[in-house]
């Protein structure tokens, strides 16, 4: 059935591959629901990642209970490790089936090579024979990019070995060729003044396992939630035509009004000790080797 | 005929947000909008009702790239209200501190930004971990390069980005005299690395040529950010006090930030690293003048590339200019000058790194802003922007569209524009475009 799942909906269903893990689109599960392969499944989760390496070693042929990095368990009918973090048990069990499948009837491994061109930078793809490094989003919203700065300053002391161990796969302060795509962590910056920030937030959500609220605009929303407190005397005509001119939101928000947060780094611009330490968090969390 | 557009959505290696739209039209440029797309935070309608001494330090977050720049403008704007006459030693600190910010925020622009346009590589994470690759040079020489310009605003102002220790009349706190041999020690061992960044982008033979007017700040004795007229191109010298009388506000549908033209010319007009050497390039410190005249040499230019080449023979003068405070620099343990709040108007107008910045407070008797006006270097330059990428495209259009966008955001990257400073404030005299 699962098969038969995947063949009748290869556009939607097919899982991105970057050399380790496949990550099954929101979209695709709710195109498959409505489908109604499976209406037992009960809830979609905003991703679903399984560890492709586990897979092969493995085998496929047996249930094995695996604990992932993420210390998310799966053990009903697979050989993989599934993380689906807001469906339940049944689902994960699901959708360990389906890939399972997948992998045994050798299909849908990866994108075709144009795909995975866009899905990734050229520079950044990963590969088989390289160990795993942390995939790592940095997106500002409304702020003065004070942490992107102090971001860059850190880079100073740190570049060369971060680079070993995390690939930065977004941050358009640095690159050109981003992805949204299979980001463990995303760091975003600065408050939400509009619905298209909202929505790119969501987006960035639902493809980071982790979020992390960075400095205070992002946090407490201060000070760029300053106009929310204007009185309305204080809306001149000057920033009523920008305010109806553009999609300016009612009211600017913090970042966990929005999306749910993980982890926050607070200070204006963000404390140098507590990013740090939360970097640390997560390449331990993803089993990376600091010592690569 | 043949239509098309192009549109990129996200410039990146810049601060802030921004994209472009081009609408071409029997292969001429029909349209073109450079679109800066962050969204204001009105910080000069927030300040309005506050305390003067509260005010500076929260402008200083309307940017966090060059937050000392906004810092020392509001605090000159509100001493000029209030008539405070801040000491010899507050002036050479914050010369001090602004030497700093110039040669990190130039040689983060310069190298994390530009270099991978010269290297034809997308981004500075492509480099190399091989020590004899010149890329791999540069890159950690940009390392040292930042490291010290953040130290010594360290040092003197307490921290490069959001700096605690100055106030209204001075400094809460004074600088630990101490760290400044090592910093005058640091500073001498540069120099090669920085000369080498100035080669590099002297040897960039790349060019966008447009005649345009060009304003910076001029102190008629030294290259000076902090003290001095406004000049033109034509030698038109304006006190700063004038200067906003000179702007006429342009605002502009397409982008949340507003346009200005020179009223004098009626002309766009450029500022930053290129207007100041080419208005005051026989001003710059003679070591630096010497070690950097064949660099010199093309300048004054109207090649926008050449900014890029400018700012790097600024972070020169910097480093050559704060050996020079930290040598003869003797540090009293002075406190702010105070004075009675009084009514009053003042303006702070700087030289921030991507050039003319402008503050301007209206104070009560009581010591409450009535009235707060800022006007950013990006918001000035945004038309002559629109006007060099027209002139760009119109001339180009027979490349294909990959190149036509690779040399648009170089461009566009060449001005060292700053969105966050760009998209916090409201201007008068509407001239609807």
């Amino acid at each position: 059935m699962a098969t038969d799942l995947f063949l009748r909906y290869p556009q939607v269903v097919a899982p991105f591959y970057d050399g380790r893990h496949f990550t099954l689109r929101r979209e695709a599960l709710v195109h498959q629901r409505r489908a109604d392969p499976y209406p037992s499944a009960p809830l979609f989760p905003e991703r679903c990642i399984l560890n492709s390496e586990r897979m092969r070693h493995s085998g496929c042929s047996r249930p094995v209970g695996t604990k992932s990095p993420l210390g998310e368990c799966c053990a009903r009918l697979s050989c993989c490790t599934v993380q689906a973090d807001r469906g339940d048990s049944a689902l994960r069990g699901w959708l360990a089936q389906v890939f399972s499948v997948a992998y045994r009837e050798n299909i849908l491994y990866s994108l075709p090579p144009d795909r995975m061109a866009m899905e990734q930078s050229p520079h950044q793809a990963s590969c088989n024979d390289q160990p795993k490094r942390l995939v790592v989003g940095w997106f500002s919203f409304t702020c003065c990019e004070d942490s992107t700065i102090l971001f860059t300053e850190l880079l100073n002391d740190h570049l060369d070995k971060w680079k070993k161990v995390i690939e930065f796969r977004h941050i358009k302060a640095l690159k050109t060729n981003n992805s949204l795509t299979g980001l463990d962590v995303a760091f975003v910056e600065g408050a939400i003044s509009s619905e298209s920030q909202a929505k790119e937030a969501q987006h960035i959500r639902e493809n980071a396992q982790y979020v992390v609220a960075i400095g205070a605009c992002a946090c407490t929303g201060q000070p760029s939630t300053i106009r929310n407190q204007f009185a309305s005397e204080q809306i001149n005509q000057r920033i009523q035509w920008y305010l109806s001119h553009f999609d300016y939101a009612k009211e600017v928000k913090r970042l966990n009004e929005v999306i749910h947060v993980d982890d926050m780094v607070r200070g204006c611009p963000m404390k140098v000790p507590s990013f740090l330490q939360t970097l640390k968090k997560y390449l331990e969390l993803f089993a990376i080797d600091q010592h690569a | 005929m043949h239509n098309r557009n192009i549109v990129i959505d996200t410039i990146t290696k810049i601060e802030g947000n921004a994209g472009l739209k081009v609408v071409i039209e029997d292969e001429t440029v029909k349209d073109l909008q450079f679109i800066i797309a962050d969204y204001r935070r009105f910080f000069t309608t927030a300040v309005r009702g506050r305390r003067l001494i509260a005010v500076p330090s929260f402008l200083s977050r309307i940017c966090g790239t060059c937050s000392v720049a906004h810092l020392f403008a509001s605090l000159m704007a509100i001493e000029s209200a209030q008539g405070i006459a801040v000491t010899e030693q507050t002036k050479a600190l914050r010369r001090l501190a602004y030497d700093g910010l110039m040669i990190r925020d130039h040689a983060l622009h310069l190298y994390f930004f530009v270099l991978p346009d010269i290297l034809g590589i997308d981004s500075i994470l492509d480099i190399t971990d091989d020590p004899d690759d010149f890329a791999h040079t540069l890159l950690h020489d940009s390392f040292d390069i930042k490291r010290l310009g953040t130290d010594i605003t360290n040092a003197t102002v307490g921290a490069a980005i959001h700096a605690p220790w100055p106030t209204v009349g001075g400094f809460l706190r004074n600088p630990e005299p101490r760290k400044f041999p090592d910093l005058i020690e640091r500073l001498e061992a540069i120099r090669p690395q920085v000369l080498r960044g100035i080669d590099t982008f002297f040897e960039w033979d790349t060019s966008l040529v447009r005649n345009t007017d060009y304003l910076a700040l001029r102190n008629d004795t030294r290259f000076d950010f902090l003290e001095g007229d406004v000049v033109n191109s034509n030698g038109k010298r304006i006190a700063r006090s004038e200067f906003k009388n000179y702007l006429q506000y342009v605002q502009i549908p397409h982008s949340h930030a507003e346009g200005y033209r020179f009223s004098d010319t009626q002309e766009d007009y450029l500022v930053g690293a290129l207007a100041r050497v080419n208005l005051n390039g026989e001003l710059l410190h003679p070591r630096t003048r010497e070690d950097v005249a064949p660099a010199l040499s093309a300048f004054p230019s109207n090649n926008v590339y050449h900014n890029n080449l400018a700012q790097a023979i600024e972070i020169l003068q910097c480093v050559d200019d704060a050996i020079d405070v930290l040598r003869i620099i003797q540090l009293a343990d002075e406190q702010p000058v105070r004075a009675s709040a009084r009514a009053g108007t003042g303006v702070g107008l700087i030289e921030a790194p991507r050039g003319l910045l402008y503050h301007m407070a209206k104070v009560n008797e009581q010591g409450i802003i009535e009235d707060y006006d800022v006007v950013v270097p990006t918001a000035q330059n945004q038309i002559n922007i629109e006007n060099d990428l027209k002139d760009y495209f119109n001339e180009n259009l027979d490349k294909d569209e990959e190149t036509l966008r690779v040399n648009a955001e170089s461009i566009i990257r060449a001005y060292d524009p700053c969105m966050s400073c760009a998209t916090n404030f409201l201007k008068i005299d509407w001239i609807r475009r």
